[in-house]
């Protein structure tokens, strides 16, 4: 379970911030949080799947790095096994939210449940009260992390209204072992993507989401990829 | 004369029956298009709308899925509640004082449905150790424990449980107004009609208003409520009572807040008897309406209040309630001519299986599908109307008087008159006699559009403990095993829903915070 409290510059002035290039967080977990603006750095590695967020029912979009719950396929003690790392990822245990919508003012919170964030090492965090350069620099990452999700979910509510998101069970054969059924997936229905009206497409295009489209199209290709790595 | 096309509806009145009717008639003639009708609604400024309907039918589900209503805003907006059944209090045998009794009629009987093994017979042989209710559905426990029929990640529109709506009706009507106005092009007019105008042949031709002078139009809905302005005033036709056989002619209402913010709301419809009616208790998002439903031949008004606030208890001081004199009976035709009505002007029994607006629905779903665009067909769509109707309301005033008729209760002159024999229809007279040997099967429910089906009766009959006597016929019921693994099934699909569903005000802080996922 995570616990987020916002960073504090008197309270969490000894703290610091370790960084764990394995990103072991993440060992247990099959998907992985995107943002629409990673999505072609991500294409080339991972299948991009849209799943809903189980507390509060809103659509997000995911790689996939695991074909069963528990399993990420791309964690490896001698390293991250793609070319490409999610930027929640890398931001991590930090996190950008904005407690009044109308303000827009972002507070930087931190996972307290993770080790990476002691008393004892790592990069200090505040010096004189003060945020340090290194925490400026994370907490940039983070805002600018919050700012995707917000495009992001402008797309996804585009790929709604255009009843383009369809739901889809993977049914997996592992070798020597029994078929079974991965579902609460969704992807974009190609079979409603080509019957779109002109009107449609173009509001596709305007709203920058063409790209965006075709990256999740291609990254379908990983399933197989995925699913070989499963055997290895 | 009438035109040879009908293209041109005016619907009277604003109240949940006019609004209803509006956006399914809008919908499904497809409004606004090319070559299709153009639908108006004339709505009084100064005539308020009843506003006190509240529980709904699943069918409602469908109705704003179909209107293109989106879900969640719809809840947020008008204070909804997700609706899962109604629960009986104290309708079976007199209460010792303190004693509650009561069985659960769940909406949904969807993984068991009596149509295909009716576990009845089955129970009655004492297969299940658990009452009736409980036995056969999963949902009159999940009501019992006060769980939502879904999760935040069921799409709109979906269940796991079956559902229905409580609504704030003012804020419904409201709401709906919104939506036929701006999203399916109906035409909106404030005004009181003061005069209607007829044809030669005896159909309505204008109304005329205050405001916006008159109004020509090729059909009229009359949705003006108990005033029934168009099909009773204008047009004459009479209103068949039925006081003989259903009591409760008064009705006094309350607002009733919670005691907290997070306090747990109820997800049924509470329906408890007492000397001369019954009380209705339902959980909005903010608040609880409540109400005592009684006869004024029974009971004075100010006993009646008396017994209200005795059951609301400390809540109920300084609150005020609000007398509603309810005409209990429907119009000897509900479509004359070119005019419908549609609501309380075409008929009311009385609140107890929130049946008034499933009939709104269900009569507007009826005109829009036979619409006579043509007014060749007006007299044949009229008859087949009529008949209908008059068939689905004499059915629903049978089931109604079945909570009733078949009680142990006899604490007062209420109860008495209400089991006795010239009080029941013939047509229940005769059903009960048959199933006091052999329980209701599929074949005694065989019309089309029965408003109530085997099920609901099987809960109410068996929830009241009814006696079906089938010690001689237990050779037809031989297949016990089965009735054990259905049992067994319900028993493990409520273990399974009990573990994932969330309580309900839960999911509604949810639900209004998020809204619904579409898919
Ligand atoms: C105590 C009680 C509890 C109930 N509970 C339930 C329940 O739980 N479930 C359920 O399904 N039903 C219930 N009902 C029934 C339900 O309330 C009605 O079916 C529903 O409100 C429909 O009302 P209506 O739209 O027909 O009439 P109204 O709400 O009375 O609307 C009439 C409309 O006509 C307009 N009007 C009147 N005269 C004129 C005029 N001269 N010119 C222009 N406009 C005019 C008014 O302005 C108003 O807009 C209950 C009823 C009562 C009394």
């Amino acid at each position: 379970m995570t616990q987020r409290i916002a960073l504090d510059s008197q309270q969490h002035q000894h703290y610091k911030l370790q960084e764990d290039k394995l990103f072991s967080h993440t060992k247990l977990a099959h998907i992985l949080p995107l943002e629409v603006n990673e999505f072609a750095a991500a294409a080339a590695y991972f299948p991009i799947v849209f799943v809903k967020d189980s507390n509060t029912g809103q659509f997000r979009a995911c790689v996939m790095t695991g074909i069963k719950p528990g399993q990420n396929l791309y964690w490896h003690q001698a390293g991250w096994q793609a070319g490409y790392t999610p930027q929640a990822l890398r931001n991590y245990p930090l996190l950008a939210v904005q407690p009044d919508t109308t303000s827009g003012d972002y507070v930087i919170v931190v996972d307290t449940q993770s080790s990476l964030f002691n008393p004892q090492s790592g990069h200090s965090l505040f010096a004189a009260g003060q945020a340090t350069e290194y925490l400026q620099q994370r907490a940039g990452a983070a805002i600018a992390q919050a700012k995707s999700v917000l495009l992001t979910q402008q797309f996804i509510q585009l790929l709604l209204e255009l009843e383009l998101l369809v739901a889809r069970t993977l049914t997996l054969t592992p070798q020597g072992a029994e078929a079974y059924d991965l579902t609460g997936l969704y992807l974009i229905d190609e079979q409603r993507l080509a019957e779109l009206t002109d009107q449609q497409w173009l509001s596709l295009r305007q709203n920058n989401s063409l790209l965006a489209v075709h990256a999740v199209l291609m990254s379908m290709n990983q399933v197989s990829a995925l699913i070989q790595r499963s055997v290895l | 004369m009438l035109k040879s096309t009908l293209d041109e509806i005016v619907i009277v009145g604003g109240g949940t029956a006019g609004w209803l009717t509006a956006a399914i008639l809008a919908k499904k003639l497809n409004a606004g298009k090319p070559g299709s009708v153009q639908i108006t609604v004339i709505e009084s400024p100064d005539i308020a709308i009843l506003g006190v309907g509240e529980g709904t039918w699943p069918t409602m589900r469908t109705t704003l899925q179909t209107v293109g209503v989106d879900e969640g805003e719809f809840m947020r907006e008008c204070d909804a509640t997700f609706k899962q059944g109604a629960e009986f209090v104290n309708w079976q045998h007199t209460p010792v004082p303190g004693e509650k009794h009561s069985y659960f009629h769940p909406l949904s009987a969807v993984f068991h449905s009596s149509y295909d093994f009716n576990l009845a017979p089955y129970w009655l042989q004492g297969a299940s150790d658990l009452p009736y209710d409980l036995a056969v559905a999963s949902q009159s426990r999940i009501c019992q424990l006060g769980l939502a029929p879904k999760k935040i990640t069921t799409a709109a529109y979906s269940a796991l449980q079956n559902y229905a709506y409580h609504f704030n009706a003012l804020k419904f009507a409201a709401f709906m107004k919104k939506h036929c106005t701006e999203k399916l092009s109906v035409r909106f007019i404030s005004g009181n009609v003061q005069q209607v105008s007829l044809h030669p042949c005896g159909a309505i031709a204008s109304v005329s208003t205050d405001s916006a002078g008159e109004i020509k139009a090729d059909f009229f809905v009359d949705c003006t409520g108990s005033k029934a302005l168009l099909l009773g005033e204008a047009l004459g036709v009479p209103w068949h009572g039925i006081n003989d056989i259903i009591f409760n002619d008064t009705a006094l209402a309350m607002q009733v807040p919670y005691p907290a913010p997070d306090w747990p709301i109820a997800t049924h419809t509470i329906a408890t008897a007492h000397e001369a009616g019954w009380t209705w208790d339902i959980g909005l998002h903010n608040r609880r309406g409540v109400g005592y439903v009684y006869s004024s031949s029974h009971s004075t008004d100010e006993r009646a209040e008396q017994i209200l606030r005795q059951h609301i208890g400390v809540q109920s001081e300084g609150l005020e309630a609000r007398k509603i004199k309810l005409n209990l009976g429907y119009r000897q035709q509900f479509w004359r001519k070119n005019c419908v009505a549609i609501g309380m002007s075409a008929a009311f029994i009385e609140p107890l299986e929130a049946s008034a607006i499933f009939l709104i629905e269900a009569a507007a779903n009826m005109l829009a599908d036979q619409f006579p665009r043509s007014s060749a067909s007006l007299e044949f769509v009229e008859k087949k109307f009529n008949d209908t109707f008059k068939l689905r309301w004499d059915k629903s005033i049978d089931f109604i008087k079945l909570h009733y008729c078949i009680s142990q209760r006899r604490d007062t002159e209420y109860w008495v008159d209400n089991c006795t024999d010239s009080s029941i229809p013939q047509s229940l007279q005769q059903r009960l006699a048959h199933w006091r040997l052999h329980p209701p099967g599929k074949y005694d429910f065989d019309y089309a559009f029965e408003p109530f089906v085997l099920d609901s009766y099987l809960f109410v009959l068996y929830g009241m403990k009814f006696n079906t006597d089938i010690s001689h016929n237990l050779s037809s019921y031989s297949d016990i095993q089965s009735a054990h693994q259905l049992f067994a099934e319900i028993d493990r699909t409520t273990a399974i829903l009990q573990q994932q569903l969330p309580t309900h005000r839960e999911l509604l802080d949810k639900v209004y915070q998020y809204g619904m996922p579409k898919l």
